[in-house]
């Protein structure tokens, strides 16, 4: 039986180039070119500084655990594998949130703080999703 | 802030519900959201004795397809306008606002505010693929991270509360605890076995750290209420719920993300403006009704509009304070955790049958002053008074 999919990515107009990033394992965010503040998810403005001009700036993929949840009950057909699962919230080092999975780590050893890395898992032909496991601390 | 809630003060007690209804509720597979709005906008008509001709606003409101058009075609009404507001629960509060305003304001003299809901018979799930909206907000952000449903925004606001307070879902189980013994009185309620502690603690997650008995209960059924100005509610059947506050904030800030305030920026916002129209306290508060799709939400209302400090509802909802003898009675009807899940609905026709006296062993003895609130990015209060 073939694999049920998981849901894909739904891509705009605005974040079209997060997804060709991601796809050359390349995590580059939305960044103002006037206030320097990311936007995530991108935005046709800058919510802080009304600027539309924006580029999309590489950012190191490292970040901790600011906090998760984990679903026990399945709402999509392609995560039943993976029940229980969790879903993070990261705070990545140059100061966005990000949403992702944290793998390579029981959700039970989960704790907020801890240092997390991202990685790149390619989920179709035109899709590689960043996801996060266990990282180093910085400095190391 | 202020120069709004003197231009408000003006509506303060000018309209009144003066109608409720429900329909029956649980589960009917064999009736539509239509049938069910229906029987309890009947049931409201005939609670206020107006007739259908006599209203002239038509806010029509549910989960699922179900419009103001469509339910004016059903009931041959032409009135003078019909309105609703997608924005699932969070939007009864509002439309009552708006209800009370197209009548303050002279474009209606009598609104029906008709809510259907057949989640259950539709397998709604309020998460996966049933809620797919391209372009939304959150709903569907990140769908593929496995992240869905409100039960998970509000499971990370749960942990974030745990994580820098140090409550306990132990803790949280009294809030659930305490609206099942609630419903145990409310005949209309669909959860009247007893629900203790242990029980809780052992039901199943859904989205961890939340457990089974944290969430909602999905359901059919249907409300109604009728509003009318404050001349006319005296004239009428019932003794008038009148509307003394109407309180909002809403915050639209990183709203692709799971919320990480708590809301605790802009939920005293709605409370400011509410109690300053109300020109009431919180002291003056007899019971309330609060927006309940998860027990987390009891702990947010709580603490945003004041009734206890922040980080402090995990003690505060003990030993029976927010049960009926409590100092402070939550959802006396049993809310969405133990009554039925018609957002926020059945919240306003508990809130009037209390303050009509009408609700037998689940009274408030005394009850003048009953205040609804909902949290959420769009946050809503109503304070109500007899």
């Amino acid at each position: 039986m073939a694999k049920v999919q998981k849901p894909l990515p739904i891509v705009t107009p605005l974040d079209e180039p997060y997804w060709k990033f991601t796809q050359r394992h390349e995590l580059r965010l939305q960044r103002c070119s006037r206030c320097r503040q990311f936007r995530f998810p991108a935005s046709a403005v800058c919510p802080e500084c009304d600027a539309d001009a924006a580029e999309w700036i590489a950012v190191s993929g490292n970040g901790t655990l600011f906090s998760w949840v984990v679903f026990h009950k399945c709402y999509f057909p392609g995560f039943a594998q993976e029940i229980p699962y969790n879903v993070a919230m990261i705070r990545l080092d140059e100061g966005p949130m990000f949403i992702s999975n944290v793998t390579g780590v029981d959700n039970a050893a989960l704790r907020k703080g801890m240092r997390l890395a991202v990685y790149f898992e390619d989920v179709s032909e035109e899709f590689t999703i960043p996801k996060f496991r266990p990282g180093q601390d910085p400095g190391r | 802030m202020q120069n709004k809630i003197d231009r408000l003060r003006a509506l303060r007690d000018a309209t009144a519900i003066v109608g409720v209804g429900a329909s029956p509720q649980g589960n009917f597979p064999e009736v539509d959201q239509y049938t069910l709005g229906l029987q309890a906008f009947r049931a409201a008509l005939d609670d206020c004795g107006l007739c259908k001709q006599d209203i002239d606003g038509l806010i029509v409101q549910g989960p699922g397809n179900i419009s103001f058009v469509r339910m004016g075609e059903m009931l041959g009404l032409d009135p003078t306008l019909g309105a609703n507001f997608s924005i699932g629960g969070p939007a009864t509060g509002v439309l009552i606002h708006h209800a009370a305003m197209l009548l303050a304001s002279g474009m209606c003299n009598n609104v029906a505010l008709i809510y259907g809901n057949s989640s259950r018979a539709e397998g709604r799930k309020f998460g996966g693929m049933t809620v797919y909206n391209p372009g939304q907000e959150y709903a569907n952000a990140f769908f593929y991270y496995g992240l869905t449903s409100p039960g998970a925004a509000s499971a990370f606001q749960t942990r974030m509360h745990f994580d820098e307070y140090g409550t306990t879902s132990r803790q949280l189980a009294a809030v659930a605890v305490a609206q099942r013994k609630h419903a145990m009185l409310n005949p209309l309620a669909i959860m009247r076995q007893p629900l203790g502690v242990e029980e809780h603690q052992q039901s199943r997650y859904v989205c961890e750290p939340l457990h089974l008995y944290d969430y909602c209960l999905i359901n059919d059924g249907g409300v109604a209420l009728i509003m009318t100005t404050a001349d006319r509610a005296r004239d009428l059947k019932q003794k008038p719920a009148y509307i003394s506050g109407i309180g909002r904030q809403d915050t639209y800030r990183n709203s692709s993300m799971p919320n990480t305030t708590l809301w605790r920026d802009t939920m005293p916002k709605a409370a400011e403006m509410a109690y300053g129209m109300a020109g009431i306290s919180r002291d003056d508060v007899d019971a309330l009704m609060i927006y309940d799709s998860f027990s987390i939400n009891v702990w947010i209302s709580l603490e945003n509009f004041g009734f206890c400090k922040p980080g402090e509802a995990g003690d505060f909802t003990q030993n029976g304070r927010i049960e009926l003898g409590g100092e402070l009675p939550v959802n006396t009807h049993g809310g969405h955790l133990s009554e039925s899940y018609m957002q926020g609905w059945l919240h306003q026709v508990e809130a009037v049958r209390q303050l009509r006296g009408a609700c037998g062993a689940r009274q408030v003895e005394d009850a003048r002053i009953i205040q609804y609130i909902c949290r959420a990015h769009v946050a809503s209060s109503i304070i109500y008074r007899n």
